[in-house]
């Protein structure tokens, strides 16, 4: 992973591309390379060991997410590591001031003044990524395992009935039964 | 999505493929003036989104649990149990060790080989390219695509001492080793390059997986790297076989 350079470098919009694809071998890199940077801030900043490495799976899981809604763009001077450490540093921020608001009372209206649509929309969609998740919890073992192939792992169906010793008709079939049940889910919830 | 009765697969397929971004131009055109007119379709088109950011956020997060945790602190008493569970383990598993790695040419090279990790690659000069590109898929383990392509390079820059130390790494990277040891072997021969060091050090580190330990240790003498010296003590003293 090279400096930030003040340009889009290749290897930045490569480095993209690997995270959009769930490239496990670069985000294992892109992880264990942006760690030290996180823990001496938190650290620095009256947290433990713990505690950083909390925020900076937060942040790294949060990054992601971003990347995969299109909310990161890389452009002049802006790296991919250089955001993993500024959205780590604002949860760390975050943490402090929850921690310190405990201790004070909050002024009437302030969470009205201070909310903003688009973020309210953001959290919208975090908090329906949030209850999906949950609802996966409840999908069988065979239609966890054939989700993760196809969306995580990016398997085609092909790939995965030769894996799984399905037919591809097989696969995608399987597939939409499982789609069906998790949006079942999903609805149950609401 | 809650909103609506079953869908068709061919429903869901559409859907993934014009978020893979796998429709030709022309259905993807007519797909996203579908959904500008069909809130309905542009709501079904954004949960299913979320969907399977879902499925791979929790994925990302089993795999995660699997990356290197750097400096995790448990319970004192986990701490505890820990500590001492290590020392008896590894009080017994150290002299099994020692005595069977030490002085084994090829369990020496398995410890003391690391490829290297790469040159930085930015967007540089159009004729750097095609060498930044490869410099890509090195430092993500495509070593075969990397010596492809930077073996493509060298009929116009046979000389160049980048692309031979770089084309030694990705041999041996794969294991190859006569190949890298060719590659290596010119730029380990003068002392001018920037390559030279660590050019010696991987020669050094093929001949003592060859078990031609004489070149083997000349070679790692030249090198700088900070271990050279914890290698050579422990370098069979015996003669070439």
């Amino acid at each position: 992973m090279g400096k930030d350079t003040g340009q889009t470098s290749i290897e930045q919009l490569q480095l993209l591309q690997a995270m959009i694809q769930n490239n496990e071998k670069v985000l294992r890199q892109l992880y264990r390379e942006n760690y030290a940077r996180v823990k001496a801030y938190v650290l620095a900043n009256q947290g433990t060991t713990d505690e950083a490495n909390d925020v900076y799976q937060e942040a790294f899981i949060a990054v992601w997410r971003n990347i995969q809604l299109n909310r990161f763009v890389p452009d002049n001077g802006s790296s991919l590591q250089a955001y993993l450490y500024r959205i780590a540093k604002n949860k760390w921020i975050d943490h402090l001031r929850a921690a310190k608001s405990k201790r004070t009372v909050p002024y009437p209206g302030d969470a009205d003044f201070f909310s903003d649509p688009a973020e309210a929309a953001e959290d919208s969609q975090v908090q329906f990524i949030e209850a999906v998740k949950e609802k996966l919890e409840t999908l069988g073992g065979r239609c966890r395992e054939l989700l993760k192939r196809y969306y995580y792992q990016k398997q085609t169906l092909k790939q995965i009935a030769g894996e799984l010793t399905w037919t591809e008709q097989t696969a995608r079939n399987n597939k939409y039964r499982c789609m069906e049940k998790l949006r079942e889910l999903i609805k149950s919830n609401r | 999505m809650e909103n609506a009765g079953n869908f068709s697969e061919e429903y869901y397929d559409r859907l993934d493929r014009y978020l893979d971004q796998s429709m030709p131009a022309e259905e993807r055109r007519r797909f996203e003036e579908e959904c500008a007119a069909d809130a309905g379709l542009q709501y079904q088109l954004d949960r299913h989104r979320l969907v399977r950011i879902a499925i791979m956020e929790k994925n990302l997060s089993s795999a995660m649990a699997g990356f290197p945790q750097p400096g995790r602190v448990r319970s004192i008493t986990t701490r505890k149990w820990l500590a001492a569970a290590s020392l008896v383990i590894l009080a017994s598993a150290a002299y099994l060790f020692f005595s069977s790695q030490r002085h084994d040419p090829a369990k020496l090279y398995g410890r003391f080989y690391h490829s290297d990790p790469g040159l930085m690659t930015t967007m540089g000069s159009a004729d750097d390219y095609d060498f930044q590109v490869a410099m890509i898929q090195y430092k993500r383990g495509d070593y075969a695509g990397a010596a492809g392509a930077w073996k493509k390079l060298l009929p116009q820059r046979p000389s160049s001492d980048t692309l031979q130390y770089f084309l030694g790494c990705a041999y041996q990277a794969q294991n190859s080793l006569d190949t890298a040891f060719a590659f290596f072997q010119p730029v380990a021969a003068n002392p001018n390059s920037a390559f030279y060091k660590e050019a010696c050090w991987y020669a050094g580190l093929i001949r003592l997986r060859q078990n031609r330990i004489s070149e083997a240790v000349a070679l790692i003498r030249q090198s700088d790297r900070p271990e050279k010296d914890s290698l050579l003590n422990e370098i069979p003293s015996r003669a070439d076989q």
